[in-house]
């Protein structure tokens, strides 16, 4: 025997109602889905500084207090510049350290939608130095000229358009003043910055090591060597940079995206299951009739899903068809632009937000399966 | 067709003072023919066709259709009788408020196939609800009209029985002697049951039941 209760029949026979709940469904995850790539900015944007740039360039400096009371080996009884030396000679002969300096350094700074991230770039007092560093970090000069005097720096192209600069711009005039002129532009993936000292201004001196990415774990090489590292010193290697993205891009970014995708959900839910409670009671007597003439209630509960999957999944696919096209926009048009890094394309998330919308297709076979239960014939209605 | 024995029907039975729809009625119905159970509010009457077609299950007694006693079948089997060998005109119309006419009569049909459809089309149409009002929903239709559509419904599936409870209540007095002659004709060849509290609509009846304070006052004749 057939059922005949055909879902597409309130579908298309009530399309303001359903649409209604469409569209509420799908814009909630449209938003949801646009806030997630605005936020992801800030992680998107800082990965090649803090996941990419590591593994070529490192920064290190041990303080004199440090080597007094370290055992480097090889000098457990030298003092403290004949333990550095034994250091950088060690580092050196390690394979794949192409090159260590010790030089001033300067801080580019990108902006994403939340949060702003520093990364130092060296400042070397010769050409040759400048070359090595563009060489081993594969950046190219895509305009302008080289540092050839003190105070001169070639900028990343996405931090000059991040931080709306250009050739013959004083750079970080807020905080350097009138100290170091951007005469070049530099491409790289990883956001590769460089330049010449000025005698008045810097953010402090650190040794300068390119190596790659076999050797970047500095920190693991100080311990090997004696090294009892402490807050004195400083080791900007890949696994400190690591640390760095995870603690404060990525897990921060993923909690803060959570609690508003859990709050957004959190509303949505209790408008639909508001909604549908009151959907239901609209339609007491039409199920109190497929009861009496013969209808079994897993049939009408059948009738009652496949209507919930069809407007469930409707406004999953309408929000996935309006939110994809929006971040792409919102990316193209107005990121990109603006130099802030981001990512349109998320399928994870949207596998998350289709996750949550099942859960609130869940929690709303409470009413559908309480109005099941009390759902009588039509006699006790009249009774 | 159905032989009902000793049936009661109490309601309130936890009380003390205990309320009979119903008390010991015995009675048989034949396989066809338009019967009309009448009596006041309160007689009993919705609730003796109730307990026949399954919806209400009667307190004490024994109701045989067709050789099965229906006070001990399972849900499901109560449920397999009403979908396919019995058909309900109510009170009300009951049509589903946001489907057209010949939706509101495919949704009780136990095939889907063109076959059915067209017979719909053709019950429709027999009941006098052409092509323009078989695609309008109830709220575009009259009352007389719905109540046709129903009929229509209750008879999609050839019932053997069709159970009418007051399907004239909310009508005309045209439209009212229109539904009688429909469930007249039906009952042709099958047992049509009419609910009623309004004698002057059973003039064609071939057997009237009185009922009064939950039993029978009189069985048989006609008006």
């Amino acid at each position: 025997m057939k059922s005949n209760l055909s879902a597409w029949n309130y579908v298309k026979n009530n399309k303001r109602s359903a649409a209604t709940m469409i569209s509420a469904l799908a814009l909630s995850f449209a938003v949801i889905y646009i806030v997630h790539v605005l936020l992801m900015t800030s992680v998107e944007g800082f990965k090649p500084m803090l996941l990419e740039f590591p593994k070529k360039v490192g920064f290190f400096s041990i303080s004199e207090k440090t080597l007094e009371k370290s055992k480097v080996k090889g000098a457990e009884d030298g003092d403290t510049k004949e333990k550095m030396q034994v250091l950088l000679e060690t580092l050196r002969a390690k394979e794949g350290v192409k090159d260590i300096t010790w030089a001033q350094v300067l801080q580019a700074q990108l902006q994403a939608v939340i949060g702003m991230w520093s990364e130092e770039f060296p400042l070397y007092t010769s050409t040759e130095e400048i070359e090595r560093y563009l060489n081993h970090t594969g950046a190219k000069l895509v305009k302008g000229r080289l540092p050839e005097a003190p105070g001169e720096v070639v900028i990343s192209s996405m931090v000059l358009k991040n931080r709306k600069m250009q050739i013959g711009d004083w750079f970080r005039k807020d905080a350097f003043g009138e100290s170091f002129r951007i005469v070049g532009e530099v491409e790289s993936d990883i956001m590769v910055s460089v330049g010449m000292p000025n005698h008045h201004y810097n953010c402090g001196s650190y040794y300068v090591i390119l190596y790659d990415e076999a050797t970047a774990n500095l920190t693991l090489f100080f311990e090997e060597m004696g090294v009892e590292l402490s807050a004195s010193d400083t080791v900007y290697d890949l696994p400190a940079h690591r640390e760095h993205f995870r603690d404060d891009c990525d897990l921060l970014i993923a909690n803060i995206m959570n609690t508003i995708s859990a709050v957004v959900m959190f509303f949505v839910a209790v408008a639909m299951l508001i909604a549908y409670v009151s959907f239901l009671r609209n339609r007491v007597n039409e199920y109190c009739l497929y009861a009496s003439i013969g209808y079994r209630r897993w049939e009408v509960y059948g009738m009652m899903m496949r209507e919930m999957f069809i407007l469930f999944g409707l406004g999953f696919l309408i929000g996935v068809v309006l939110a994809i096209p929006s971040a792409i926009l919102l990316k193209v048009a107005v990121l990109d632009p603006a130099g802030i890094v981001s990512v349109a394309w998320y399928p994870g998330m949207i596998a998350k937000l289709g996750s949550i919308m099942l859960l609130i297709l869940g929690l709303l076979q409470i009413p559908v399966l309480v109005s099941l239960w009390k759902m009588k014939t039509i006699d006790q209605l009249e009774d | 067709m159905f032989t009902i024995k000793n049936l009661s029907m109490i309601y309130d039975m936890d009380t003390d003072e205990k309320m009979y729809a119903l008390k010991g009625l015995d009675v048989s119905l034949p396989d066809r023919g338009l019967i009309g159970i009448i009596g006041p509010s309160g007689s009993g009457k919705s609730t003796l066709m109730y307990c026949l077609s399954t919806l209400k299950k009667p307190t004490d007694g024994s109701v045989c259709y067709n050789g099965t006693e229906l006070t001990t079948i399972t849900d499901a089997e109560r449920e397999q009788l009403r979908r396919r060998e019995f058909g309900f005109v109510f009170q009300k119309h009951y049509l589903v408020p946001y489907m057209s006419a010949f939706d509101n009569v495919m949704v009780a049909a136990v095939n889907n196939d063109a076959e059915t459809q067209e017979k719909a089309k053709k019950f429709l149409a027999a009941l006098g609800l052409g092509d323009r009002e078989i695609g309008k929903r109830p709220a575009k239709l009259s009352g007389g009209q719905c109540q046709r559509a129903a009929i229509a419904r209750a008879m999609i599936n050839d019932p053997k029985v069709i159970f009418a409870d007051e399907p004239t209540a909310s009508l005309d007095h045209e439209n009212a002697f229109n539904v009688m002659r429909i469930l007249k004709e039906y009952s042709v060849d099958r047992l049509v049951l009419v609910v009623t509290h309004d004698r002057s609509i059973l003039g064609d009846a071939d057997r009237i039941i009185e009922m009064w304070d939950g039993e029978i006052s009189r069985d048989g004749g006609t008006l």
